[in-house]
């Protein structure tokens, strides 16, 4: 096997890493035995250099898949109840652990997801190489098989985090959140039946086939904080150049109709987000669809997983939607790496306000994802409808262990929270752009939390700006604008009276924008800094006020009712009536097949 | 066959003050139905600006801002629809009485609105009682239907886009097919009450059983007949309510909407009489019951 350890090294000599020498490596040696469903191997890494530092702590993943009482899928009953009837658990062990050429295999303890060796005396800076079993468990979520396919994400055992104050930083994971690390260089020798097809965090460096019709592969790819890996049989790979990036789609006969709109909405994401940020910095990003047990997607550094349209009709944009909000998280999670569990509005919120954005650019409006026959449903819609359906006492800044339920979470987190951040995002104005370049530079490769947005925030925002978002964050902020009472009285033929309302409910002090749009056919803009909850504005003009908006830029996204930022000077009953019409039309329906006639 | 289902449309035709009434029996059942949802959706939506994109298109934006500002709305809506349908079926009880006289007898032209309606309050008990035996039929096919089609489309799993499109057509045509073949029946067994109101539910049932089996494929075949021109009508409607709105975004538009969606009630509505006067005819040519004419009577003594 020498020559096959010199081709390795042949690889390792010359791989790059994207931001060179910064990260330590950490290197994996595995294999996958597919009449067990079982990857065996080890993971070497050096542990920090920290005084008096005696234990190490690492991630075993695996094991929230071990029995039906794991915390994990307590919270799954789908996936329970999945796992209970088929009885292919997943679970993780370690075989034997070295610190430093030494054997410690006797001092490491699991309990559940947390592996640790307490050595005894100080393995500052050492060498960690654990060998590990895992066994892959049958039909579950990021790490499973289903039927000869694989997803393999928490494959291998994961330092954890040293804190700053020498403790390990060890969470345990709930169905909500995805894997927390630090950013290491990955040195991958993966080695699977040749038949199989990989997706992986990065593009091969090399592929040799053994003996056996066995298949290893190398891959060299950093910083990343995740390697994962998808695996099929029936995998066929197209893959595309674009902006010095190598996309690779890697889907199963009956998916390819839609390999042109993942290209699409992958290329648009990847243009606008270097143009945003900066460019995507490793050479490849692949896509791959499975049969994960839900419709979505799940993010790792390099690889993203679309379940599987089959079934599907297509006649959405709920599958752009979903491309270009994963392949955001390329850069919010992948590259600024947050903490999910901790603080999951700092990649989900963002992601989906980007994820909206970049709808917006594609497909117009709000973000349209249907536009039939005259209806039409947006991006916006679906976010504004669900941040209303949750318990609004929950706050942004909650832990994903924070909320009681998932629709408290999603609610939250991705449809409050990208209207939070949009707001805020708007009340930078032009500074907006640079405010998330500066972010994301200064946080990249980095766990960035609550408090180091905000002090970013602060450079670029004006104070009553940064207390608002602050307010947004932090408390279960409330605001709703509104405009009524709109009066014109003629005074003389030159001369009309106006008069209107603006009011605000709620928290945020920021001066609002409005506009008053006249009979004539111009318009008189102004803002309202609310000292009072209700202000009456007064104004003589020539010709009488047609309508009034306040916050016509709809700056503010979080406004809770956006029915009451316009007031007309006469009754409207059109919509009214049409939407009335339409009903009533499809009640006589019903009534048409209920009673024959 | 469509000679003979052509031929029926003129007595139809001649039924027109009863289809006008019960187009206008539906259209005003619907009103009072929405009635409280209309009042609430105008008083939220008509002195906002940003409920204006409604008047061009169905703009979800503003449906969920009304719908989050009253929240009340849906389920006042939905109860609406619940008690008014509940009432909406036994009053089409006691008309169907009337309506299956009409049509089973051939009485077509002027209508004696005095006999109509004393046919109506005596097919009623008759009528009643197959609604309440057929609404757990109805129940029991369409589970057994849905089973039937996820059979089918869990061998077609694996299709997108168009193919997934025509699949869902497919199954839905299949529901609508089987859901079809079993109102024929309840169909069959009005025109039995109506021939022979005087025998008891169980031998109206036996009759109706007997003209079902050997002609339901006949009948299926007219209803879609006369349900495709409707069908053809409906789509014609929806689109010209889209080109209205979409060219003249204000009154023209919404108002002629309007008229486009009462006219499609009103043609459905003449649709099922002209299935039904083709039923009627074809059940009269093999069981007259009480309309078996007296001439004939004689000759058979």
């Amino acid at each position: 096997m020498m020559w096959f350890r010199s081709i390795f090294l042949f690889f390792l000599l010359s791989g790059v890493s994207v931001f060179g020498n910064d990260f330590d490596t950490l290197r994996i040696v595995a294999s996958l035995d597919t009449l067990n469903k079982q990857i065996s191997g080890y993971v070497e890494y050096r542990l920090p250099e920290f005084q008096d530092l005696t234990t190490a702590e690492f991630q075993l993943f695996p094991n929230v898949y071990s029995s039906d009482s794991t915390a994990y899928l307590k919270d799954y009953k789908q996936l329970r109840n999945r796992l209970k009837k088929s009885e292919k658990w997943g679970w993780m062990v370690i075989d034997s652990a070295f610190i430093s050429g030494a054997d410690v295999s006797d001092s490491v303890k699991i309990e559940y997801t947390r592996g640790a060796i307490n050595a005894g005396s100080s393995i500052s800076g050492g060498s960690l190489r654990l060998h590990f079993t895992l066994q892959v468990p049958e039909r579950g979520d990021r790490l499973s098989y289903n039927k000869g396919d694989y997803v393999l994400d928490g494959w291998y055992p994961r330092p954890a985090m040293l804190k700053a104050d020498g403790t390990w930083y060890n969470p345990f994971y709930s169905t909500m959140a995805e894997l927390v690390g630090d950013y290491y260089n990955f040195e991958v020798e993966f080695t699977a039946p040749a038949g199989y097809v990989i997706a992986a965090s990065s593009g091969p460096d090399s592929t040799v086939q053994t003996e056996d019709s066995l298949n290893t592969t190398f891959y060299q790819i950093g910083p990343m904080h995740d390697f994962a890996l998808a695996l099929s049989p029936h995998y066929e790979k197209l893959e595309i150049e674009f902006n010095g990036v190598t996309i690779g789609i890697f889907l199963r006969e009956f998916e390819t109709p839609v390999y042109p709109r993942v290209r699409n909405a992958a290329e648009k994401t990847i243009e606008y987000m270097g143009k945003l940020c900066r460019s995507y910095p490793y050479r490849s990003l692949n896509y791959a669809f499975a049969d994960v047990g839900f419709a979505g997607g799940i993010e790792m550094p390099g690889l993203i997983i679309l379940s599987s349209p089959r079934g599907s009709i297509m006649a959405t944009g709920f599958l752009d939607a979903l491309v270009i909000h994963e392949t955001v998280h390329e850069w919010f999670y992948g590259m600024v790496g947050s903490d999910q569990i901790e603080t999951p509005w700092l990649d989900e919120a963002v992601t989906e306000y980007f994820t909206y954005r970049i709808l917006r650019e594609m497909h117009g409006d709000d973000g349209l994802l249907l536009d039939w026959w005259g209806l039409k449903v947006s991006q916006r819609d679906q976010q504004r409808f669900v941040s209303d359906m949750f318990d609004h006492e929950y706050l942004l800044t909650n832990p994903t262990y924070g909320f009681a339920e998932e629709v408290d979470y999603f609610g939250v987190i991705y449809s409050r929270g990208n209207l939070i951040v949009e707001t805020a995002d708007k009340l930078l104005g032009e500074n907006g752009d640079f405010f998330w370049r500066n972010y994301f530079d200064t946080y990249r490769f980095k766990r960035p939390g609550t408090a180091d947005f905000l002090s970013i925030y602060k450079k670029y925002s004006d104070s009553l700006s940064h207390r608002a978002v602050e307010k947004m964050l932090e408390t279960p902020a409330f605001l709703d604008w509104s405009v009524g009472n709109l009066d014109n009285e003629i005074i003389s033929k030159d001369t009309v009276k106006s008069s209107f309302i603006l009011g605000r409910k709620g928290d945020i002090d920021n001066p609002v924008d409005y506009r008053i749009y006249f009979v004539s056919g111009d318009s008189l803009s102004g803002a309202w800094l609310p000292k009072y909850d209700r202000e009456k504005i007064r104004i003589e003009n020539e010709s009488p006020i047609r309508k009034v908006v306040i916050d016509p830029d709809n700056v503010f996204a979080i406004d809770a009712n956006l029915l009451n930022n316009s007031v007309l000077s006469g009754e409207d009953n059109l919509p009214g009536f049409r939407f009335s019409s339409g009903i009533l039309f499809l009640v006589e329906s019903v009534l048409s097949y209920l009673g024959g006639l | 066959m469509i000679g003979e289902i052509l031929s029926q449309l003129r007595n139809v035709l001649s039924l027109k003050r009863l289809w006008v009434g019960l187009y206008l029996c539906k259209f005003i059942m619907a009103g009072l139905i929405i009635l409280p949802f209309a009042m609430v959706a105008n008083s939220e939506l008509s002195l906002s600006a940003f409920s204006r994109s409604l008047v061009s298109d169905w703009d979800l934006s503003v449906i969920l801002e009304l719908i989050a500002q009253s929240p009340d709305i849906m389920p006042m809506l939905l109860a609406g629809v619940f008690a008014g349908a509940l009432i909406y079926l036994i009053i089409m009880q006691f008309l169907n009485g009337g309506i299956y006289f009409l049509t089973v007898s051939g009485k077509y032209g002027k209508i004696d609105w005095k006999e109509f309606f004393a046919e109506c309050g005596g097919g009623f008990r008759h009528n009643l009682y197959i609604t309440f035996l057929m609404l757990p039929v109805y129940l029991v096919f369409l589970i057994s239907a849905n089973v039937f089609v996820n059979i089918i489309s869990f061998a077609a799993n694996d299709l997108i886009g168009k193919a997934a499109l025509i699949m869902m057509l497919i199954r839905f045509g299949i529901i609508f097919l089987i859901m079809l073949v079993v109102s024929i029946f309840a169909d069959s067994a009005r025109s039995a009450a109506a021939a022979y109101p005087d025998n008891n539910f169980r031998e109206i049932l036996k009759i109706a059983a007997d003209y079902y089996r050997p002609r339901f494929r006949k009948i299926t075949m007219v209803y879609l007949l006369t349900f495709i021109p409707f069908l053809i009508v409906w789509g014609m409607v929806e689109k010209g309510a889209l080109l209205a709105t979409g060219y003249s975004a204000g009154f023209v538009g919404v108002m002629l909407e309007f008229l486009l969606f009462q006219i499609c009630s009103f043609i459905r509505t003449g649709q099922k009489l002209w299935y039904l006067a083709c039923l009627g005819k074809d059940f009269r040519s093999l069981y007259q019951g009480r309309f078996l004419p007296k001439q004939a009577e004689l000759r058979l003594e």
